[in-house]
């Protein structure tokens, strides 16, 4: 097992607030001590919902953000880092043929001339399911899972070692979205990828990681094996997540219903950050909580331990 | 839990075809709907995009452009009125009032250049003769029952203040300020992360209960429809093709699609394992289809299927679905 890349305590802060002279008086503190490393052929996830950070880790991992703190080891260098993106009508350039777009990565580092980045555009297509032949259409003739596809074929043609997918089959139907996986999980077992899967959406991630880490606030508060993680859950956040989540024949919604809201990122809280929000808050929890290594290399950020409570 | 109230629909669709004039032709988006809300239930439309979900919704409160559209074949009662005969003046009355309306983005169904308090009561007045003080204070009352806190304050902020559940809490206060007695929820959640969701649903179905109002509740998300509501209809391409009681269409689907869409998703199979996906696209919607519309990418399709319309079948008296085989998909 190596390591592909490694994060040391990364520190994101946005400035959020200027006063007249145009000092910063206030920041949004969008990653608060992130710590993980990424393993090759394994595919970590990254579980959490909108505002813990996950976007800004991904743009932290593939060097589009410099960290405001802390160290990023490990693969660096576009060409080696791809990214599939969300939003596959926006991240494919509209007035760029297919084959233009899918060979950029390759055409920004070294101009091997045009009918070698024609023929590599037509095996990439191939690879990604899609006819050889459209490699001179345009965007717009492509259904979205066919975008998704190309967007997919662009981040495979400079040979990269990580892909980060950040949330790459939101925008798709749950149809589309099983071929998409699909390909992915070929396309790693062929070639040895390492992947990053960043989702708000927990049976996609608890299905196609090998390890979890739930973000909160900018942290980490669990993680470790997918399957594990997200069946018996033991921070008090990953529990309200996975109880939040809409299922398929177990009838109407019960339980009581949680009211509580996602703080602010730009005043910090003090002591664990969920703190406000947990029903089973203790003394203690005031203190910042670090994250624990458990049994089984579970990693928690929390200082009661609900698997040996409820 | 089957809900076959005796009254009237408060929606009542019957055979309805729509289709958008298209360059040289038309694109057929609904084609033979049949769809009925009866008080108080909470009824869920399901499907893909480009199935007719949002056309329907949008088509249901005349809201479609009006030179943008013909009904080709069929009719659609709302609250007894026939919609595709009112006037301007009779949908206004039935708008905002009997019937109303929750999109999918609360930040664009709310004005960014006014206070929730002033939207609420302009909406309250519209409907009602009453002096804004009165509306202000049904205006608080209607947040209160959202169980939105700080009501007073909350009238005084603007829409950019709020968090995305907050606004669309907000805007499920202002589609039951009138007392209406339909609903209709176009994807009101999906802009929402799923705890949230969860606490806007739940918020929605409650009230919802508490005043009789029916709701018809439009979205793509299996777990949503199977947690929140009382029957559904799953729609492919324009039309229904499976309708029942939500938890034995989900649990014993009978349509070889709804099985499809059950089987698409990740719980259906073990982790790091193949998803069964669906292959193949939606039908282009501009060609006359003269067959089953599912034909081109069912597994278990015959010659016949591709040909010429499958018949509506019914295994039990409130489960009806679409197909040739007389079974279905049943196991």
């Amino acid at each position: 097992m190596s390591i592909a890349i490694e994060l040391h305590d990364i520190a994101v802060a946005f400035p959020a607030g200027r006063d007249w002279r145009g000092r910063i008086t206030s920041y949004a503190h969008a990653l608060n001590g992130v710590t993980l490393r990424v393993e090759r052929g394994k595919t970590l996830g990254i579980l959490g919902e909108s505002g813990c950070g996950k976007s800004t880790l991904a743009q932290v991992m593939t060097g589009l953000l410099g960290p405001t703190s802390g160290r990023v080891e490990g693969v660096r260098g576009a060409d080696r880092i791809s990214i599939v993106l969300q939003d596959p009508n926006s991240s494919l350039n509209p007035r760029m043929p297919v084959w233009k777009i899918v060979t950029e990565p390759v055409f920004l580092h070294r101009t091997p001339g045009r009918q070698a980045l024609r023929a590599l555009a037509a095996d990439l297509l191939v690879k990604v399911g899609l006819r050889p032949e459209h490699i001179d259409r345009y965007p717009h003739e492509f259904s979205g899972g066919q975008r998704q596809r190309i967007a997919i074929a662009r981040a495979l043609s400079s040979q990269p070692e990580i892909i980060i997918l950040d949330e790459p089959t939101s925008a798709l139907d749950v149809s589309v979205q099983a071929q998409i996986l699909n390909l992915l999980m070929e396309l790693q077992n062929e070639r040895g990828l390492a992947y990053v899967f960043i989702s708000h959406n927990v049976s996609v991630i608890r299905h196609f990681c090998d390890e979890v880490a739930v973000m909160y606030l900018g942290q980490i508060v669990e993680q470790g094996d997918a399957a594990r993680v997200l069946t018996t859950p033991r921070h008090p956040y990953t529990r309200l997540l996975l109880g939040a989540v809409p299922r398929i024949g177990h009838g109407r919604a019960s339980g009581p219903l949680d009211e509580t809201e996602l703080p602010s990122n730009r005043t910090l809280p003090s002591g664990c950050f969920f703190r406000n929000r947990c029903a089973l808050a203790a003394p203690g929890c005031d203190e910042i909580q670090p994250l624990r290594l458990l049994d089984g290399g579970r990693q928690l950020r929390c200082q009661r331990d609900l698997t040996l409570e409820t | 839990m089957t809900l076959s109230v005796p009254n009237d629909p408060v929606l009542s669709i019957q055979g309805l075809s729509l289709e958008f004039p298209v360059w040289r032709g038309a694109l057929h988006a609904l084609e033979d709907v049949t769809m009925q809300v009866y008080p108080g239930e909470i009824v869920g439309v399901v499907g893909e995009s480009g199935c007719g979900k949002s056309v329907t919704a949008m088509a249901t409160m005349r809201l479609l452009p009006e030179d943008a559209y013909r009904i080709t074949a069929g009719s659609l009662h709302l609250l007894g009125q026939d919609m595709m005969a009112a006037t301007q003046a009779q949908l206004r009355a039935i708008r905002g009032s009997g019937a109303a309306m929750i999109f999918q983005e609360p930040l664009t169904a709310l004005n960014p250049t006014r206070r929730i308090g002033d939207l609420m009561i302009e909406v309250i007045r519209a409907h009602r003769k009453i002096t804004k003080a009165d509306a202000h204070a049904h205006a608080v009352d209607l947040l209160r029952q959202m169980r939105i806190a700080d009501a007073p304050a909350i009238m005084r902020r603007y829409p950019f203040e709020l968090s995305g559940g907050m606004r669309q809490r907000i805007v499920i206060a202002l589609a039951f300020a009138n007392d209406p007695r339909i609903v209709i929820a176009d994807e009101p959640t999906t802009a929402l992360d799923v705890t949230v969701q969860r606490q806007v649903l739940t918020l929605l179905q409650n009230r919802a209960r508490d005043v009789g109002a029916a709701v018809l509740l439009i979205t793509h998300d299996l777990g949503v429809v199977s947690e929140y509501t009382d029957r559904i209809y799953v729609m492919y391409a324009g039309k229904v093709v499976e309708t029942g009681p939500t938890d034995r269409v989900l649990t014993a689907p009978r349509h070889p699609y709804t099985r499809a869409l059950l089987n698409a998703g990740p719980e259906a199979v073990a982790a790091k394992s193949a998803l069964a996906s669906i292959p193949g696209t939606l039908p282009d919607l501009r060609q006359d289809i003269p067959g089953c519309r599912f034909a081109g990418r069912c597994a278990l399709a015959q010659d016949h299927c591709r040909t010429a319309l499958p018949p509506m079948r019914s295994p039990s008296p409130d489960q009806v679905f679409a197909c040739w085989m007389e079974q279905g998909v049943a196991a």
